[in-house]
């Protein structure tokens, strides 16, 4: 399937290429998956984009894709200049697509790390993960590394796949699922753990922490020039060390990032090892 | 003018007013307080109904987030909604498990409060529960507002009516009666004025007859003092008179007071008043008077009155008269006086008048004058007895005196007791001097002669003395011859002397020059007395012839038998 699917897209190659490759002037994209409305992105991005464009001296485009699928197989197929991808997604897309040359990862809070947090009512008699079973869960997004994939993974670890739940959604936004929660709607949930420590006071418990996951980073197309790859991550990693920037453009895409770091493909191992588990 | 019944008026018609008025607020607040319960009910309902609609617009609002579990949606609509409506107390969404969702909780919260529920129920599945409560603070507040504005209304409307009312009291009920009150006071008021003026006029009246009074009765009382004092000086003046006759002739006196009596009497029996009885009785005090004015010499002459005598004795009527009639107040005296020796056949004095025309008063005095007259001693005259002067008195009227007046005067005066004796020798130093005029001799100081002759003359009627010694000097010519006048008087008088020393309860008398007269009222002794005993004349050659008398024996001897033994002696 694989094969058909690079031959497809070799087939499409040629329609394609000479947009990116016409001349080394021409327009950058930055391409980002849909977690937001698309002008909110669009705002978030666009310091980025321009510091960006002002230091490798081409214009750079902020682009939102339809979906999370699309935004993967955008990436995988090296149509994307630039772009902005969550652990689980970037698992994803090297697991079929093969390595992309890495820019920088966003780090949150000076923490290089992510957990997610299973929750349930302080008041709920549920004490295990195995406690689950029979039990409603709310995930956010299917697409979520913290909020259904990492948590789905380590509940199927401790024996309650899905197919043991009696029954579960995906609401979509953290906060709907600890709100789920709170109200009963659902018996747990899944939630990044900056949400759980958020409505943890108004009655929520966390049943179980997942381990450290890597935060979002930058990746460019394999067939970027190198000189070009260096040229941005240079740029991106330089944003810490210029700071009337740094705060503009990093507190423009979220509010809790610190610092772009350096990233390699070793950061994401352990994740890629437990969704080894829940396939 | 008429404050105060106005007042007292005033206040019973504004008491009905405010009566009025106050149950006129009553019953508008009572209206208030209705209107303004239906208008809560009303506005509560308003406010519930409200409330309910935008429940449900909420519960229809938030079907579709919650079947798609955007409950982070839903919560933010509940707390922006909830903040936004300030009405919002409290907004609390309950899950079908029983938690709370989200809940929105205003912090300052009014007193007022509801609730309202509402169930988000979508094909039969229960969703959520909202419970919404709501602040109506701002209800209260429009009923508040609306209940002050009623209760003012109806203050204003109850003082309105009230000044309305007072109005309509004060200037058409009340004005009239005011107005007629104000006359009738006025009226009151003149006629108190009135009524005052009259009583200050009583006042000044009484006052003006009250002094008349005072003055009146002072003036009666100076006037009864004067007349006091008139009468006090009329008796005091016939006092005077009476004195003065009395300093003059005490027999006067005696006879005047008599003759008073008698006429008083006689008065009285013919029943004459008491004030004319009291004229005639003072004009009867007073009737000698002129008397004053007749000489000692005729007046008090004893024996016959000589024709001259007799003319100026008469004149002591009209001398009384003219004394008197200058005097006003005896002036009605006067005239009874001036005709008390008129005779009733018109012979009197001094103006011949007759019978009716005498004054009557005048009269009277003329009898009583006459019967005292009669009936006492003079020196010169012995009395009658009071049945002798009745006859006279009888026998006279018609021709002296009014035969009325005797007629009346004759019982009353049958039983007047006269004095035993008047008493003929004097008793005041004037009188005796005036008597010794009369009948005292010059030389001696002893009694003369013509005494001699009235003493023997008495004591035929009343013997008192019962002897008479006769010295009869001799040789007292010669001697007179040898010594002198002067000397042989100092004899007489130097014998005199012995003479009061022999016998001196005796009364002793020269008469006749030579004669010397012993009256004793001792029997007569027989033993002779030796003649030159007398030491007066001794070595004188005058001798003493004595012849005694026994007066009790010779009961008829007269002075002429003393002359005839005087000249028998003589020779």
């Amino acid at each position: 399937m694989t094969i058909k699917l690079i031959t497809f897209l070799l087939l499409l190659f040629p329609l394609f290429t000479p947009a990116p490759c016409s001349a080394d002037d021409k327009t950058l994209t930055l391409w980002i998956h849909p977690y937001l409305p698309a002008t909110e992105l669009t705002r978030r991005f666009s310091p980025l984009a321009a510091y960006l464009a002002k230091a490798i001296g081409r214009p750079v485009d902020i682009r939102v894709q339809k979906s999370y699928q699309a935004h993967l197989d955008f990436i995988g197929r090296d149509l994307a200049d630039i772009a902005y991808v969550g652990p689980a997604n970037y698992v994803y897309v090297t697991d079929q697509y093969g390595p992309k040359p890495l820019l920088a990862k966003l780090e949150m809070e000076g923490n290089p790390f992510f957990h997610g947090v299973i929750i349930v009512r302080q008041d709920a008699p549920i004490l295990t993960l195995a406690d689950l079973a029979g039990k409603s869960f709310a995930f956010g997004d299917h697409n979520s590394t913290m909020s259904y994939v990492v948590p789905s993974a380590i509940m199927a670890a401790a024996g309650v796949g899905l197919d043991r739940l009696a029954h579960y959604d995906y609401l979509g936004s953290h906060h709907d699922v600890a709100l789920a929660v709170l109200g009963g709607y659902f018996d747990a949930g899944a939630v990044k753990e900056e949400v759980f420590h958020a409505y943890q006071n108004r009655g929520l418990k966390a049943l179980a922490i997942t381990p450290p996951i890597p935060p979002h980073l930058f990746l460019t197309r394999a067939d970027l020039p190198p000189a070009m790859v260096n040229q941005l991550r240079a740029a991106l990693l330089a944003i810490n060390t210029m700071l009337p920037n740094k705060e503009n453009i990093l507190a423009a895409i979220e509010d809790s990032a610190t610092s772009l770091l350096p990233v390699t493909d070793h950061d994401y191992d352990e994740l890629r090892s437990l969704m080894k588990g829940v396939k | 003018m008429n404050i105060l019944s106005t007042s007292i008026r005033g206040f019973t018609y504004n008491r009905v007013i405010i009566a009025l008025v106050a149950v006129m607020l009553v019953t508008l607040a009572v209206i208030d307080f209705a209107i303004i319960r239906q208008q809560r009910d009303s506005i509560m309902r308003d406010v519930r109904h409200r409330a309910a609609m935008e429940m449900e617009q909420a519960a229809t609002a938030m079907t579709e987030p919650l079947l798609k579990y955007q409950f982070a949606n839903i919560e933010q609509f509940v707390q922006q909604w909830a903040a936004g409506n300030h009405e919002v107390v409290k907004f609390t969404a309950i899950t079908p498990s029983g938690h709370i969702l989200t809940s929105f909780q205003r912090l300052i919260t009014g007193p007022h409060r509801f609730t309202v529920e509402k169930k988000i129920v979508f094909q039969g599945r229960h969703l959520l529960t909202l419970v919404l409560e709501k602040d109506f603070s701002h209800a209260e507040a429009l009923l508040s507002q609306l209940k002050f504005r009623l209760l003012f209304t109806s203050l204003y409307i109850s003082a309105a009516l009230g000044i309305t009312l007072w109005f309509v009291f004060r200037f058409l009920a009340i004005r009239p009666l005011e107005q007629e009150v104000s006359r009738r006071r006025q009226a009151e008021l003149a006629l108190e004025e009135v009524n005052q003026q009259l009583e200050e006029r009583v006042q000044a009246r009484t006052k003006e007859i009250s002094t008349l009074l005072d003055q009146e009765i002072h003036h009666r009382e100076a006037l009864t003092r004067l007349t006091a004092e008139r009468t006090a000086n009329y008796e005091e003046t016939i006092f005077t008179f009476v004195d003065m006759i009395e300093q003059r002739d005490t027999y006067t006196a005696g006879h005047t007071e008599r003759v008073a009596e008698y006429c008083r009497l006689i008065a009285e029996a013919m029943g004459i008043n008491e004030s004319e009885t009291t004229r005639l009785y003072r004009a009867a005090i007073l009737h000698d008077i002129g008397k004053l004015a007749t000489p000692d010499a005729v007046l008090l002459k004893p024996g016959k009155l000589a024709p001259l005598d007799r003319e100026l004795i008469k004149l002591h009527a009209a001398a009384g008269h003219h004394m008197l009639s200058g005097i006003a107040m005896y002036k009605d005296l006067s005239e009874i006086i001036l005709h008390h020796h008129e005779r009733y056949d018109g012979e009197g004095y001094p103006d011949r008048l007759q019978g009716e025309n005498i004054p009557f008063l005048s009269r009277i005095l003329t009898v009583a004058d006459s019967f005292d007259a009669m009936t006492t001693n003079r020196i010169y005259k012995p009395r009658k007895n009071i049945a002798t002067a009745l006859t006279e008195l009888r026998l006279l009227g018609g021709k002296q005196f009014d035969p009325d007046v005797v007629a009346a005067a004759i019982p009353v005066l049958q039983g007047v007791q006269m004095p035993e004796s008047i008493s003929q020798t004097p008793i005041t130093d004037i009188e005796k001097k005036r008597f010794s005029y009369f009948f005292n001799d010059r030389i001696t100081g002893l009694y003369n002669e013509d005494y001699l002759k009235i003493i023997l003359k008495n004591n035929l009627e009343h013997y008192q003395y019962k002897c008479l010694n006769i010295l009869h000097l001799q040789n007292v010519q010669e001697y007179n011859n040898r010594q002198g006048w002067s000397k042989g008087n100092l004899i007489f008088t130097q014998f005199a002397g012995e003479l009061q020393r022999l016998f001196p309860d005796a009364m002793l008398f020269r008469a006749y020059g030579n004669d010397f007269a012993v009256i004793s009222s001792e029997p007569c002794s027989l033993e002779s007395r030796n003649p030159d005993s007398f030491v007066s004349l001794s070595g004188t050659g005058i001798t003493i012839a004595e012849q005694q008398v026994d007066l009790a024996e010779e009961t008829q001897y007269t002075i002429d038998k003393l002359e005839k033994i005087q000249l028998t002696s003589e020779k």
